[in-house]
């Protein structure tokens, strides 16, 4: 699955903005993206490991219930041909 | 008596166009009043950041030129401005004159929406309103709860349906870091270079000679509405139409952010409206 990464989270991922990672679901997928780049993770992930409410995901263009994402539950299936689009929604800077 | 900033600084040619103090340069004028405003009505803004982990962002610009003003006018240039908090603390507005306190050349006004921060340091952050220890800090005469208007839309339509089309285009661009405020997120001010960049376009492009105004002559006014933030390496495109009306030639723009992943939409929507009394 290739993840792209928008805004401000760019610079936590040395500024690459297209990662291809190797995962069956979301959750894998954002593990392995926050692996490679472990600064990322503070910064997309609040403590309980749950993507923060400031930022949105899109599989394949379609946006990702907030809901399903939270890591280690309930996992969204995804292939190696899929795109997630990591949005901020806003920065406060 | 609503509290106001007051400061004053010299003026030099790369805030003017041949014709006007260029727009951005009001903008930019105007985020060291809000800034200046802020420290002066509420707290100094680093300390509403990490403290408090609130900041504000621009979601709307109303900037009237009321006379002509060049670089040769004067050598300085005073600006007068305060902060009134809108909607019972979901919008704090910014009201910015510039020029002499007798004979003003513009007023800018800039709708701020406070947010949230997340605490992390990307600075992500969520809409939010102004909790009451922070709107107590705003006197009486400091707030408005009239309703915000959003004169973009109500004018576009306007021209939409009453004035002619004369010119139309497109224009790319990407943001770069010099763009870009501290979260690598667009600044807000740099907004009406693209608009101009666009216009110019079309100016250049157009047969009909009324868009030739959109150059030769000062800009009587500017209004924006920030809808969604683009960030550093962001693609987008600028629209542009331009309308002529009885008195008046308008250039309608819309900003879409190109994004392989999510349907952004509209990040940003203008309208720069000359007159077309002005003359050569």
């Amino acid at each position: 699955m290739k993840i792209i990464l928008s805004g401000a989270l760019v610079r936590f991922a040395d500024y690459t903005k297209e990662v291809d990672v190797e995962a069956t679901t979301i959750a894998e997928g954002i593990e392995d993206l926050t692996t490679r780049y472990p600064g990322l993770k503070a910064v997309l992930l609040d403590g309980d490991g749950r993507v923060r409410r400031t930022h949105q995901l899109f599989l394949n263009g379609k946006q990702v219930e907030r809901g399903e994402y939270p890591l280690g539950t309930a996992p969204v299936s995804c292939a190696a041909a899929d795109t997630l689009f990591v949005l901020t929604s806003v920065a406060g800077g | 008596m609503p509290r106001r900033s007051r400061f004053a600084f010299a003026s030099d040619t790369c805030l003017f166009s041949p014709v006007q103090m260029q727009p951005a340069s009001v903008l930019r004028v105007g985020m060291t009043a809000l800034a200046s405003c802020i420290g002066g009505q509420l707290t100094e803004w680093r300390a509403l950041k990490r403290d408090h982990r609130i900041t504000v962002v621009i979601v709307g610009v109303k900037l009237a030129y009321l006379r002509d003003f060049d670089f040769f006018a004067a050598c300085h240039i005073d600006v007068d401005a305060g902060l009134t908090v809108r909607s019972g603390g979901r919008f704090l507005e910014l009201g910015c004159v510039l020029g002499p306190a007798d004979d003003p050349f513009a007023v800018l006004t800039v709708l701020n929406r406070p947010v949230a921060l997340s605490g992390t340091q990307a600075l992500d952050a969520t809409p939010c309103s102004l909790d009451p220890a922070l709107l107590s800090r705003f006197h009486a005469d400091e707030r408005d709860d009239s309703p915000i208007t959003r004169p973009v839309i109500d004018a576009t339509k306007a021209l939409e349906e009453g004035g002619e089309l004369i010119g139309q285009g497109t224009m790319p661009f990407t943001i770069s870091r010099g763009d870009c405020e501290i979260a690598d997120q667009w600044q807000n001010v740099r907004l009406p270079d693209w608009l101009s960049a666009g216009r110019e376009r079309i100016v250049f492009a157009t047969a009909d000679p009324r868009v030739k105004v959109g150059l030769r002559a000062p800009m009587r006014h500017l209004y924006a509405e920030y809808r969604r933030p683009m960030y550093l390496g962001d693609e987008g495109i600028l629209a542009t139409h331009a309308y002529a009306t009885a008195d008046t030639v308008s250039f309608v723009h819309q900003i879409h952010a190109v994004t392989s992943g999510a349907p952004v939409g509209v990040c940003a929507v203008a309208i720069e409206e000359f007159a077309t009394g002005e003359q050569p």
